[in-house]
Protein backbone atom coordinates (compact mmCIF):
# COMPACT_ATOMS: atom_id res chain seq x y z
CA UNK A 1 0.00 0.00 0.00
CA UNK A 2 1.27 3.42 -0.89
CA UNK A 3 1.57 6.00 1.85
CA UNK A 4 1.88 8.77 -0.70
CA UNK A 5 -0.70 9.67 -3.30
CA UNK A 6 -0.46 12.22 -6.05
CA UNK A 7 -3.12 14.82 -6.66
CA UNK A 8 -3.49 18.27 -8.08
CA UNK A 9 -4.19 21.00 -5.58
CA UNK A 10 -7.69 21.34 -6.98
CA UNK A 11 -8.44 17.77 -6.08
CA UNK A 12 -7.44 18.22 -2.46
CA UNK A 13 -9.73 20.88 -1.18
CA UNK A 14 -10.40 21.85 2.35
CA UNK A 15 -13.81 22.74 3.66
CA UNK A 16 -15.34 25.52 1.66
CA UNK A 17 -17.75 28.26 2.46
CA UNK A 18 -20.53 27.77 -0.03
CA UNK A 19 -21.55 31.44 0.21
CA UNK A 20 -18.19 32.42 -1.25
CA UNK A 21 -18.82 30.20 -4.23
CA UNK A 22 -21.97 32.05 -5.27
CA UNK A 23 -21.71 33.53 -8.71
CA UNK A 24 -24.06 36.06 -10.18
CA UNK A 25 -26.15 34.66 -13.01
CA UNK A 26 -24.56 35.33 -16.34
CA UNK A 27 -21.16 36.00 -14.83
CA UNK A 28 -18.64 33.27 -15.39
CA UNK A 29 -16.05 32.96 -12.73
CA UNK A 30 -12.54 32.57 -13.97
CA UNK A 31 -10.91 29.43 -12.75
CA UNK A 32 -7.31 28.50 -13.15
CA UNK A 33 -6.70 24.85 -13.78
CA UNK A 34 -3.92 23.30 -11.77
CA UNK A 35 -2.30 20.60 -13.83
CA UNK A 36 0.66 19.89 -11.57
CA UNK A 37 0.49 16.75 -9.52
CA UNK A 38 1.90 16.97 -6.03
CA UNK A 39 2.74 14.21 -3.56
CA UNK A 40 0.48 14.03 -0.53
CA UNK A 41 1.16 12.00 2.56
CA UNK A 42 -1.61 9.99 4.12
CA UNK A 43 -1.67 10.80 7.84
CA UNK A 44 -3.13 7.46 8.86
CA UNK A 45 -3.56 4.00 7.44
CA UNK A 46 -5.01 0.84 8.87
CA UNK A 47 -3.97 -2.75 8.48
CA UNK A 48 -6.13 -5.68 9.41
CA UNK A 49 -5.75 -9.40 9.77
CA UNK A 50 -8.89 -11.10 8.56
CA UNK A 51 -9.83 -14.13 10.55
CA UNK A 52 -11.97 -16.77 8.97
CA UNK A 53 -12.88 -20.27 10.00
CA UNK A 54 -15.12 -20.95 7.03
CA UNK A 55 -14.72 -24.26 5.27
CA UNK A 56 -14.68 -23.54 1.57
CA UNK A 57 -15.55 -26.03 -1.11
CA UNK A 58 -12.61 -27.23 -3.17
CA UNK A 59 -14.21 -25.80 -6.31
CA UNK A 60 -14.39 -22.43 -4.51
CA UNK A 61 -18.04 -22.12 -5.38
CA UNK A 62 -19.02 -20.83 -1.96
CA UNK A 63 -16.33 -18.14 -1.74
CA UNK A 64 -17.44 -14.55 -1.93
CA UNK A 65 -15.89 -12.67 -4.87
CA UNK A 66 -14.76 -10.03 -2.41
CA UNK A 67 -12.73 -12.63 -0.52
CA UNK A 68 -11.68 -14.80 -3.43
CA UNK A 69 -9.13 -12.32 -4.76
CA UNK A 70 -7.39 -12.22 -1.41
CA UNK A 71 -7.04 -15.93 -0.90
CA UNK A 72 -3.57 -17.32 -1.42
CA UNK A 73 -2.60 -20.91 -0.93
CA UNK A 74 0.51 -22.18 0.76
CA UNK A 75 1.22 -25.44 -0.99
CA UNK A 76 3.83 -26.69 1.45
CA UNK A 77 1.50 -26.65 4.40
CA UNK A 78 -1.69 -27.11 2.43
CA UNK A 79 -3.37 -24.12 3.93
CA UNK A 80 -4.45 -20.63 3.09
CA UNK A 81 -2.26 -17.74 4.06
CA UNK A 82 -3.81 -15.17 6.34
CA UNK A 83 -5.51 -12.28 4.61
CA UNK A 84 -3.86 -9.00 5.35
CA UNK A 85 -5.92 -6.01 4.46
CA UNK A 86 -4.38 -2.55 4.35
CA UNK A 87 -6.87 0.25 4.01
CA UNK A 88 -6.86 4.00 3.59
CA UNK A 89 -10.52 4.17 2.79
CA UNK A 90 -11.39 6.44 5.70
CA UNK A 91 -8.64 8.96 4.97
CA UNK A 92 -10.32 11.94 3.37
CA UNK A 93 -8.52 13.96 0.74
CA UNK A 94 -8.78 17.09 2.83
CA UNK A 95 -6.70 15.37 5.52
CA UNK A 96 -3.79 14.66 3.20
CA UNK A 97 -0.55 16.50 3.90
CA UNK A 98 1.13 18.24 1.00
CA UNK A 99 4.76 17.24 0.59
CA UNK A 100 6.57 20.24 -0.81
CA UNK A 101 9.57 22.34 0.11
CA UNK A 102 7.80 23.45 3.30
CA UNK A 103 7.27 19.89 4.41
CA UNK A 104 8.96 19.24 7.74
CA UNK A 105 9.49 16.16 9.82
CA UNK A 106 6.81 17.42 12.18
CA UNK A 107 4.30 16.55 9.48
CA UNK A 108 5.94 13.28 8.51
CA UNK A 109 4.15 11.15 11.03
CA UNK A 110 1.88 8.37 9.89
CA UNK A 111 -0.40 6.65 12.33
CA UNK A 112 -0.42 2.91 11.73
CA UNK A 113 -3.35 1.11 13.22
CA UNK A 114 -3.55 -2.64 13.39
CA UNK A 115 -6.54 -4.73 14.06
CA UNK A 116 -8.46 -7.82 13.16
CA UNK A 117 -11.58 -8.14 11.08
CA UNK A 118 -14.13 -10.87 10.91
CA UNK A 119 -14.34 -12.11 7.34
CA UNK A 120 -17.99 -11.08 7.00
CA UNK A 121 -17.15 -7.51 8.00
CA UNK A 122 -14.19 -7.60 5.62
CA UNK A 123 -16.52 -8.72 2.86
CA UNK A 124 -18.96 -5.90 3.58
CA UNK A 125 -16.14 -3.39 3.75
CA UNK A 126 -14.77 -4.45 0.37
CA UNK A 127 -18.26 -4.31 -1.07
CA UNK A 128 -18.76 -0.82 0.32
CA UNK A 129 -15.43 0.36 -1.07
CA UNK A 130 -16.25 -1.05 -4.48
CA UNK A 131 -19.55 0.78 -4.55
CA UNK A 132 -17.85 4.06 -3.70
CA UNK A 133 -15.30 3.91 -6.48
CA UNK B 1 -6.27 -26.02 9.48
CA UNK B 2 -7.68 -27.17 6.22
CA UNK B 3 -5.85 -29.40 3.83
CA UNK B 4 -5.34 -28.99 0.13
CA UNK B 5 -5.27 -31.96 -2.16
CA UNK B 6 -7.94 -34.56 -1.83
CA UNK B 7 -9.69 -32.75 0.96
CA UNK B 8 -13.17 -31.80 -0.23
CA UNK B 9 -13.21 -28.66 1.85
CA UNK B 10 -10.62 -25.98 2.33
CA UNK B 11 -10.36 -23.65 5.24
CA UNK B 12 -8.72 -20.41 6.08
CA UNK B 13 -6.23 -20.54 8.86
CA UNK B 14 -6.89 -17.44 10.88
CA UNK B 15 -9.27 -18.08 13.67
CA UNK B 16 -9.90 -16.10 16.84
CA UNK B 17 -7.54 -16.99 19.61
CA UNK B 18 -4.45 -17.61 17.54
CA UNK B 19 -1.52 -15.31 18.08
CA UNK B 20 0.14 -13.24 15.43
CA UNK B 21 2.90 -10.74 15.12
CA UNK B 22 3.04 -8.34 12.27
CA UNK B 23 6.06 -6.68 10.75
CA UNK B 24 5.55 -3.50 8.82
CA UNK B 25 8.12 -2.46 6.27
CA UNK B 26 8.16 1.07 4.98
CA UNK B 27 10.26 1.71 1.92
CA UNK B 28 10.25 3.09 -1.58
CA UNK B 29 9.95 -0.25 -3.34
CA UNK B 30 6.57 -1.32 -4.69
CA UNK B 31 7.37 -5.00 -4.87
CA UNK B 32 7.26 -7.23 -1.86
CA UNK B 33 9.53 -9.84 -3.40
CA UNK B 34 12.60 -8.08 -2.12
CA UNK B 35 11.99 -9.59 1.30
CA UNK B 36 13.46 -12.88 0.20
CA UNK B 37 16.80 -11.52 -0.95
CA UNK B 38 17.47 -8.59 1.28
CA UNK B 39 18.56 -8.10 4.81
CA UNK B 40 15.67 -7.95 7.15
CA UNK B 41 15.94 -5.66 10.08
CA UNK B 42 13.70 -6.05 13.05
CA UNK B 43 13.24 -3.58 15.78
CA UNK B 44 11.82 -4.09 19.21
CA UNK B 45 8.09 -4.44 19.40
CA UNK B 46 6.22 -1.28 18.49
CA UNK B 47 9.37 0.71 17.97
CA UNK B 48 10.93 1.77 14.76
CA UNK B 49 14.29 0.41 13.78
CA UNK B 50 17.32 1.88 12.14
CA UNK B 51 17.42 2.01 8.38
CA UNK B 52 19.35 -0.52 6.39
CA UNK B 53 20.67 -0.03 2.92
CA UNK B 54 19.63 -2.77 0.57
CA UNK B 55 20.87 -2.17 -2.92
CA UNK B 56 18.88 0.76 -4.21
CA UNK B 57 16.54 1.74 -1.47
CA UNK B 58 16.41 2.29 2.19
CA UNK B 59 14.30 -0.18 4.06
CA UNK B 60 12.78 0.57 7.39
CA UNK B 61 10.88 -1.89 9.43
CA UNK B 62 8.50 -1.64 12.29
CA UNK B 63 7.59 -4.66 14.30
CA UNK B 64 4.31 -4.58 16.06
CA UNK B 65 1.54 -6.86 17.05
CA UNK B 66 -2.06 -6.81 15.87
CA UNK B 67 -4.46 -4.70 17.90
CA UNK B 68 -1.73 -2.12 18.29
CA UNK B 69 -1.15 1.28 16.81
CA UNK B 70 1.77 3.61 16.63
CA UNK B 71 2.83 6.91 15.19
CA UNK B 72 5.63 6.35 12.73
CA UNK B 73 7.70 9.29 11.63
CA UNK B 74 9.05 8.91 8.14
CA UNK B 75 12.83 9.23 7.93
CA UNK B 76 14.18 12.39 6.38
CA UNK B 77 15.97 10.50 3.61
CA UNK B 78 12.74 8.87 2.57
CA UNK B 79 10.93 12.18 2.46
CA UNK B 80 13.71 13.61 0.32
CA UNK B 81 13.41 10.74 -2.11
CA UNK B 82 9.78 11.69 -2.62
CA UNK B 83 10.53 15.35 -3.07
CA UNK B 84 13.58 15.04 -5.28
CA UNK B 85 13.06 11.78 -7.14
CA UNK B 86 9.26 11.64 -7.29
CA UNK B 87 9.32 8.32 -5.54
CA UNK B 88 6.45 7.11 -3.47
CA UNK B 89 6.47 5.36 -0.14
CA UNK B 90 5.02 1.93 0.34
CA UNK B 91 3.98 -0.02 3.36
CA UNK B 92 4.42 -3.78 3.31
CA UNK B 93 3.21 -6.20 5.88
CA UNK B 94 4.52 -9.53 7.01
CA UNK B 95 2.73 -11.78 9.41
CA UNK B 96 4.29 -14.23 11.80
CA UNK B 97 1.84 -16.60 13.30
CA UNK B 98 2.68 -18.75 16.23
CA UNK B 99 2.01 -22.40 16.16
CA UNK B 100 2.26 -22.71 19.92
CA UNK B 101 0.57 -20.04 21.92
CA UNK B 102 2.64 -20.72 25.02
CA UNK B 103 5.94 -20.44 23.22
CA UNK B 104 6.34 -17.02 21.63
CA UNK B 105 9.67 -18.04 20.16
CA UNK B 106 7.93 -20.58 17.98
CA UNK B 107 7.13 -18.66 14.89
CA UNK B 108 6.39 -19.70 11.40
CA UNK B 109 7.40 -16.91 9.10
CA UNK B 110 5.68 -16.51 5.82
CA UNK B 111 5.79 -13.68 3.41
CA UNK B 112 2.62 -12.02 2.34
Amino acid sequence: MSLVSFHTKDQVKTDQNLFNEQVMPGVEKEKELDTIWYPYLKPAVSAYLVYDDTWYLSDMSNVSPFIFNHLAMEATYGIYLPITYPSDFWVLKKHLTLMDANFTTDNATVTLSMGTLYHKYFQYQRQFESSCK
Amino acid sequence: MGLIGNAPYLSNIIVPGQLYDMDVYVNTMPSRSFFSNSDKLKGPTQKTSKPVWSGKDLIYSVEMSPLASLNYTLPTAMVKSVLTQNKTIYMHMQVHFRTQADDPSTKDERFL
